[in-house]
């Protein structure tokens, strides 16, 4: 996949408390494309993902989503109108999905698109019955957050991301708080959306699962992109030594998700 | 010698005349020297007054020694007005007796209260300038401090000090603007020490007007100690003054008061009903009526001017700041001429003598004198006469709001006497088998106040007492509520007969419909304050958080200011402190008052609450694009106003109760009304359970309805 990216990164550095986490990060998103990121814990995924739509301040370098610029040093207040054209075209999908427990399923993905890109409730309402539909949960849309299972969470908040309608949907391990059976179900939410061309980041340890639907495959190394390639050939045949260790520590199996 | 300077002031008047000419006139060297004392003598004379200098000769004049010290010395001036015509009626000149035994004067303060002092001399001269006297026979001082029992015996001569003083003020035709601000006097009749007399033939012989050295020179008090090689001491400021401090005093519009009254045909006098029984206080047939001999008085003063008669509850404490802010025009309701209070306000002619009575328990020991009170408990009411007397002894005071508990906690061995004016110890300490008189420890004398510069009103009210006076009304009023005696009469000393009444009364529907009001306004209060202070706390908090720097200060400063100082005090300061600039209405009062307080402590809640909602939840809410005033909106504070919930409901039961708090500001609510009513019933079991079930019923349900509602909008899980 390699048409006009959607996300472009360039050179990121990021501190977390004086610590460097980010290396200097040079990424291209395509439309369409998947990109799965595979690491060590600690590596910077997560902060790479969160430095897409600056809700990680980086230090240096840029980060260019549909001609919205992000630089180094933006305050949440002065830059609110080029954060937001940011961030309403990046959606997030969390490892925690956090669901706005006080609103009912449907307000929590109608929310946005009423209250941000001002559609009528009406409106709303319809796409996110629709989106709703799209990760089978169109049955609990009266329901309190609080009263869904973990995996049913998870997919409101991916409901809730693409409510948005993002260029590119960043989701951060976002099975990794869930049992098997659960990581299944939304797995295979990812798996639909993936083959309906929605541009994704995709950080993950799910290796079965990204080799299905990943175009490219980054292992992230301290902060650095350490080995970048197709699926097949970064899993089968790692170069680095970090994505041999996790490679090395995580089952070869095959694909174990339910395709749908 | 306590009396640091007398500023003399001899106010020569007759019908309506005003003060034209001042003359400074020293005392003979050696009387001064005698007895301390650097007179100052003003005599008054009007120009164009017929045989203007032959009433001066007719001056008398006395200096009160010790007891005058007591007001002179912290005043700095005394006082004397002669009404010329009335000489020759008056009792001869009698010398006056020593000071007091009691520690009257405590140790001299340093020189920043020296020069206060001085300052507020300044002032008390300046307002001496328009003095006047008039041939009003009263004939008492205003309060004579008995501090032996070998002090009166039989009838006294009446002092001319503080006749002219009093009613100085009180001509009619002082010439508009000109205060008419008296000075008081007292003279304290003690055990005879080597003290030169000071007799007014003595002290200004007829026609010895001479020059001062310094004519037309401001009235200085010169400290007599100073020659007598002594320190210089002034007697402790009376509390009320402390009062008066936080309560600075609104300088009324205009000299409208008479004409302001007639407007509305309504003569608004305050009063306090926890009074009780026989001032003013709810008739206990009637609730729904006040009655008090006071209350009759005032009827018939307001009958006189051609008005009605208004009653405005006021608590007692308060009344004069209360005036002052113009709840009302007059206040008349057992307000003791006090030299403190003359520095305040204007007292019309006295309508009731009363003494000073200690009570002890039966078996207890003999007392007679001030001084041998050292080490006792001696219970009394804020503000009275009693308290300024019983600060210049040694005794341990102990202050009471109302005139039942000081009895009841003396009999219950709380304390060892209790020292009121004679009416609240025949009505409500002597009916109690266990206890007795032991001493008459001074006399002091009732009179309706007003604002001191409306001098018109002050006359009206003035005259109106005098003609009840003459005309025998007054008499048929008190001897009605049985409070005659011949006290009165002479407005002397004598020990009046106790008036014994079985303090028996029950509680009627009517008090019950007064509880309810009651109730309805504690609830409104605290609704209307705990509405502000959500709202307020909200602004607050949202500052503290998410404010700027500068915003962040000052939200911490609000919260820090107001959860750090008392809410008494705040209610005191927003209604008495800032009556001069922003005069508020009580219940306004009140609801902000305690509204700004809660409102610190909810900002404190909110910020709890944001702080406890998680993080990820804010950055869900950005990651979607929204602001931060949507996310705070629609996703955090909802989730804060969870978490704080229960502190708020919490609080809002804590509002229902601090409400009783309002009533220093004059609000009639649940507690107030309770403490009423328990005078009026001469018992607490009855009102107080009333009062307590009624707050139950008031927060009980709240807190239900706060457990449902946070039931209702907690997930049992996240």
């Amino acid at each position: 996949m390699t048409e006009a990216p959607v996300l472009i990164a360039r050179g990121l550095r990021a501190a977390l408390g004086g610590v460097e986490i980010l290396k200097g990060i040079d990424l291209q998103v395509g439309r369409g494309e998947v990109v799965a990121i595979l690491g060590p814990s600690g590596s910077g995924k997560t902060t790479l993902l969160r430095a897409f739509n600056y809700l990680t301040p980086f230090t240096a370098g840029e980060v260019e989503v549909a001609g919205y610029r992000l630089r180094p040093g933006m305050s949440e207040r002065a830059d609110r109108k080029i954060l937001r054209a940011v961030r309403t075209r990046v959606g997030m999908v969390f490892q925690s999905f956090p669901l706005f427990p006080h609103l009912t399923v449907l307000q929590n993905v109608m929310e946005a698109p009423h209250r941000v890109l001002g559609l009528s409730s009406a409106v709303a309402q319809e796409v996110a019955l629709r989106l709703l539909q799209r990760v089978g949960l169109a049955a609990l849309a009266a329901a309190m957050p609080h009263t869904l299972s973990g995996g049913q969470q998870q997919r409101v908040a991916i409901a809730r991301a693409l409510a948005m309608e993002p260029l590119v949907l960043l989701l951060d391990e976002p099975t990794s708080a869930l049992d098997p059976r659960l990581s299944a179900e939304v797995l295979s939410v990812i798996a639909e959306l993936a083959r309906g061309g929605q541009t994704m980041v995709l950080v993950t340890h799910e290796t079965a699962f990204l080799r299905e639907i990943a175009h490219r495959v980054l292992v992230l190394d301290d902060g650095r992109i350490v080995e970048s390639g197709p699926p097949a050939a970064v899993l089968d045949r790692p170069q680095s030594s970090a994505a041999r260790s996790i490679l090395g520590a995580s089952p070869r199996g095959r694909a174990r998700w339910p395709r749908s | 010698m306590v009396i640091a300077a007398a500023a003399v002031r001899v106010g020569v008047a007759e019908g309506g005349i005003g003060v034209a000419e001042a003359v400074a006139v020293p005392v003979a060297e050696g009387v001064a020297e005698a007895v301390g004392v650097s007179v100052g003598v003003r005599v008054a004379l009007e120009e164009g007054v017929p045989d203007a200098v032959g009433a001066a000769d007719a001056v008398g004049l006395a200096v009160g020694d010790g007891g005058a010290g007591e007001c002179a010395g912290s005043r700095g001036s005394v006082a004397v007005g002669v009404p010329p015509r009335t000489t020759d009626s008056a009792p001869p000149p009698q010398p006056q007796a020593p000071r007091a035994a009691a520690r009257l004067i405590p140790m001299g303060r340093n020189e920043r209260t020296k020069a206060r002092h001085q300052r507020r001399q300044r002032n008390r001269n300046r307002r001496l300038e328009s003095m006047d006297a008039h041939p009003y026979t009263g004939r008492a001082t205003h309060c004579q401090a008995a501090a032996s029992s070998a002090g009166p015996s039989g009838p006294q001569p009446p002092s001319p000090v503080a006749i002219a003083a009093r009613s100085g003020a009180l001509i009619p035709g002082i010439a508009a603007g000109k205060k008419a601000q008296a000075q008081s006097t007292m003279a304290i009749q003690g055990k005879p020490r080597t003290r030169a007399r000071l007799d007014p033939a003595t002290v200004l012989p007829a026609g010895a007007a001479r020059r001062s050295e310094t004519p037309g020179a401001p009235l200085l008090a010169r400290p007599a100690a100073r020659r007598g090689g002594k320190r210089r001491q002034w007697p402790a400021i009376p509390l009320l003054l402390i009062l008066a401090a936080a309560a600075m005093p609104v300088d009324s519009t205009a000299a409208h008061g008479l004409q302001r009254v007639r407007e509305r045909g309504v003569l608004r006098w305050g009063g306090d009903l926890q009074g009780g029984e026989p001032y003013v206080f709810r008739d206990p047939r009637d609730a729904s009526r006040i009655i008090g001999f006071e209350v009759d008085i005032a009827e018939a003063v307001a009958r006189r001017m051609g008005v009605r008669a208004e009653f405005v509850q006021n608590d007692w404490h308060h009344l004069i700041p209360a005036l002052e802010r113009g709840d009302f025009d007059v206040i008349l309701n057992g307000l003791e001429v006090t030299p403190a209070r003359r520095e305040r306000i204007a007292f019309t002619r006295p309508y009731y003598a009363f003494t000073e009575v200690l009570v002890v328990r039966a078996g207890d020991g003999h007392v007679s004198a001030l001084p041998e009170l050292r080490g006792w408990r001696i219970g009394t009411l804020q503000g009275s006469l009693a308290f300024d007397l019983l600060q210049q002894s040694s005794a341990t005071i102990v202050l009471y709001e109302g005139v039942e508990e000081p009895y009841r906690d003396l009999e219950q061995g709380r304390l060892d006497g209790v020292l009121l004016d004679n009416i609240i110890a025949d009505r409500y300490g002597l009916p109690r088998p266990g206890l007795r008189i032991a001493a008459t420890l001074g006399t002091g004398q009732y009179a309706a106040g007003v604002r001191p510069d409306e001098p018109e009103l002050l006359s009206a009210v003035d005259s109106a007492l005098g003609a009840m006076a003459a005309e025998g009304e007054l008499r048929a009023i008190l001897e009605k509520w049985r409070l005659w005696n011949e006290l009165q009469e002479r407005l002397g000393t004598s020990r009046p007969e106790p008036v014994l009444e079985p303090p028996m009364r029950w509680m009627t529907w009517d008090h019950l419909w007064l509880f309810l009001r009651a109730t309805g306004v504690t609830l409104a209060i605290s609704t209307c304050a705990m509405a502000l202070a959500v709202v307020g706390g909200l602004g607050v908090g949202l500052c503290r958080r998410y404010g700027s720097r500068a915003a962040r200060a000052l939200a911490t400063a609000y919260i820090e200011i107001f959860r750090g100082t008392p809410l008494l005090l705040q209610l005191y300061v927003l209604y008495y402190g800032l009556a001069p600039v922003l005069p508020l209405g009580a219940f306004t009062a009140a609801v902000l008052g305690l509204g700004m307080n809660y409102a610190a402590y909810e900002a404190e809640l909110y910020r709890a609450g944001l702080e406890a909602v998680p993080r990820e939840q804010a950055e869900a809410a950005m990651a979607l694009g929204m602001s931060h005033a949507l996310a705070l909106r629609r996703i955090l504070l909802p989730q804060a106003l969870r978490v704080a919930l229960p502190g708020i409901a919490n609080d809002f039961i804590a509002v229902l109760k601090d409400s009783s708090l309002v009533s220093v500001i004059t609000v009639v609510e649940l507690t107030k009304q309770m403490t009423i009513t328990a005078v009026d019933l001469r018992g607490w079991l009855l009102p107080g359970l009333l009062c307590a079930g009624l707050y139950l019923g008031l927060s009980y349900p709240l807190s239900r309805l706060a457990r449902r509602l946070e039931r209702r909008l907690t997930p049992t899980q996240r």
